[in-house]
């Protein structure tokens, strides 16, 4: 298998086995690769045939042979307790007859080892058992249990009682149960000031975009720290400004929030791996937004798109060394792939010159493209 | 073909030996099983053989059954099992006998001991008119393991668990191995020179 293929994932593929960001990856893949393309071909006529095998039927009379078959199996089986009930030793060697003398061998150990106090020999069945003294080598010389007499119970009790006196005098009597309560927890009450003034979710959608200030686009020259700017439109860092293509640089400075944006790059993703992706709904767009500006602070609202007439292509290649990085996309055509409409979207990354200064920080250069919206699937390539 | 609808008082009842319970497992399971046993043996005889044993042990085995699978999927394994080990036996019957083209003559003898070409059965035949015979032969050239996995995968269209579970391998290893069986079974198909459509 030559490196770059996916055949080890063709099988998962065709059973719908891989998850859906891999099923993508592989999708992608077969766009462009005719050897794999082949392959996953005749993988899934192979798979058809094998289904179209005809079902084959046992013969008649197979079922009856087999139950009958079945039936002299049982018969000849002897489990436990099937023996004739006649027999006593057919039955004792039954579970049930075992069972039994388990139980009778049981009974018998546990009478012959009744604790000697249980019985009636004179002595008071409430007596307090205790060890034996020790001897005069400190060790027990006798383990028995030892019977105490009424008096020696009644002596012992009453120590016991005056030491009880003792201790409630020294620690006073306690609380009787029922007047036990919990405790009741003293927090003030809640300040419900800022919340009183809460606007309705659009008011604050309107009010933020109104209070955005239009991003400004830094001068050629300049470098700005990327780790803390919010996106700018067109932003540029160090030297790369001069190589990038006359479109970027002359646009005008649009607020990211009019709907009429188009394009959106920078050098400061939340995405640190490399990302492509045709986004066609508002969840989507929302999700990737959220992670796209989760390093930022202020972190910019998410960008007006109207999904029924766009999409938003979104390239970010990942983490990069230094600043002077840009992505843009080359071209985007509309194509067929099996019968249906296809998009291809071609991309670049823009490294910077190899003498030029650049900024020792890690970059993650992206670019959001506003598109008409395709019916079909969108399949992303880099180009040199 | 019924589905499956069997619970734990029907293997009850079958532990404790209830001849309708037994004949009701035996019917609602023998088409699928039969299947299974004549694309695994590639002969009608074989494959009522093949049945009627798996069923047998079955029976005996049916005590240690604990339910952990559904009847189908443990009627499956031990269907699988009694073929692997019908092959051992006769792989190690034939390593001792003289190798012949000639059909032994004595009743009860195994007449099958031309190893160098398949059964010519007359179901064989019957497949070839059908347009299936490359498949069957690509089948004969499988590995044993390659062979059920395609089979219970492809043509019994059984879930990655319920294969995981028939042959008491883990998922990862379901996914490795039909992946392989699928790639040589298209390798064989081609070498035996049909032309993919």
């Amino acid at each position: 298998m030559s490196q770059g293929h996916i055949l080890h994932l063709i099988s998962e593929f065709i059973d719908g086995e891989l998850d859906p960001k891999m099923s993508e990856k592989v999708r992608t893949h077969l766009f462009f690769c005719n050897h794999c393309r082949n392959i996953l071909k005749e993988t899934q006529e192979n798979e058809k045939r094998l289904k179209d095998l005809p079902f084959m039927t046992p013969s008649k009379g197979l079922d009856q042979k087999i139950i009958q078959a079945l039936k002299e199996e049982m018969k000849s089986q002897k489990p436990m307790g099937t023996l004739e009930p006649s027999s006593f030793w057919g039955w004792f060697v039954s579970y049930k007859g075992l069972a039994l003398a388990a139980t009778a061998v049981l009974v018998v150990v546990l009478f012959k080892n009744i604790p000697q106090h249980l019985k009636s020999d004179g002595l008071s069945v409430s007596t307090v058992a205790r060890h034996a003294p020790l001897d005069e080598n400190g060790s027990a010389s006798d383990d028995r249990e030892v019977m105490m007499n009424e008096q020696e119970f009644h002596d012992l009790t009453q120590t016991k009682i005056a030491a009880e006196t003792t201790l409630k005098e020294k620690l006073g009597t306690p609380a009787p149960i029922e007047n036990l309560k919990p405790k009741e927890k003293s927090m003030p009450p809640m300040d419900m000031a800022p919340f009183a003034k809460v606007a309705p979710k659009a008011d604050i959608q309107k009010a933020e975009s109104k209070s955005v200030s239009p991003i400004p686009v830094e001068k050629k020259g300049e470098i700005s720290s990327p780790m803390t700017a919010a996106p700018s439109i067109h932003q540029m860092t160090g030297k790369a400004g001069a190589s990038a293509p006359a479109a970027l640089r002359s646009a005008p400075n649009v607020s990211s929030h009019q709907p009429g944006w188009s394009e959106i790059t920078g050098a400061s993703s939340g995405f640190l791996e490399p990302m492509a992706e045709a986004i066609t709904n508002a969840r989507s767009w929302s999700r990737i937004w959220a992670r796209h500006v989760a390093g930022m602070d202020p972190k910019p609202g998410v960008p007006t798109v109207n999904f029924t007439t766009h999409d938003v292509l979104f390239v970010c290649p990942g983490s990069q060394p230094t600043g002077g990085y840009a992505v843009e996309f080359t071209r985007v055509e509309n194509t067929q792939w099996e019968g249906k409409p296809a998009r291809v979207v071609y991309y670049r990354l823009i490294t910077p010159p190899e003498n030029s200064m650049k900024t020792m920080v890690i970059t993650q250069p992206f670019i959001f493209r506003q598109v008409p919206k395709s019916k079909g699937p969108t399949f992303f390539k880099a180009v040199k | 073909m019924q589905k499956e609808g069997h619970s734990a008082d029907d293997i009850y009842k079958i532990r404790e030996g209830d001849e309708n319970a037994v004949a009701k497992m035996v019917q609602d399971h023998l088409p699928r099983i039969f299947n299974l046993c004549f694309r695994l043996t590639a002969n009608r005889e074989k494959a009522e053989d093949l049945s009627q044993e798996t069923f047998i042990n079955a029976i005996r085995s049916v005590a240690r059954f604990r339910g952990e699978s559904t009847i189908s999927t443990w009627l499956y394994r031990i269907a699988v099992n009694a073929w692997k080990n019908r092959n051992r036996s006769q792989a190690r019957r034939f390593s001792k006998m003289h190798i012949s083209i000639f059909e032994g003559g004595k009743d009860g003898e195994d007449k099958e001991i031309d190893i160098a070409s398949p059964d010519p059965s007359p179901l064989e035949n019957l497949e070839r008119n059908e347009g299936n015979f490359f498949i069957i032969q690509t089948l004969k050239k499988l590995e044993e393991e390659e062979k059920v996995i395609i089979l219970l995968k492809d043509v019994d269209e059984k879930t990655y668990e319920e294969i995981a579970g028939i042959m008491n391998i883990n998922i990862g290893t379901v996914k490795s191995r039909l992946s392989r069986a699928r790639e040589r079974f298209r390798e064989i198909f081609k070498v035996l020179g049909v032309k993919q459509s």
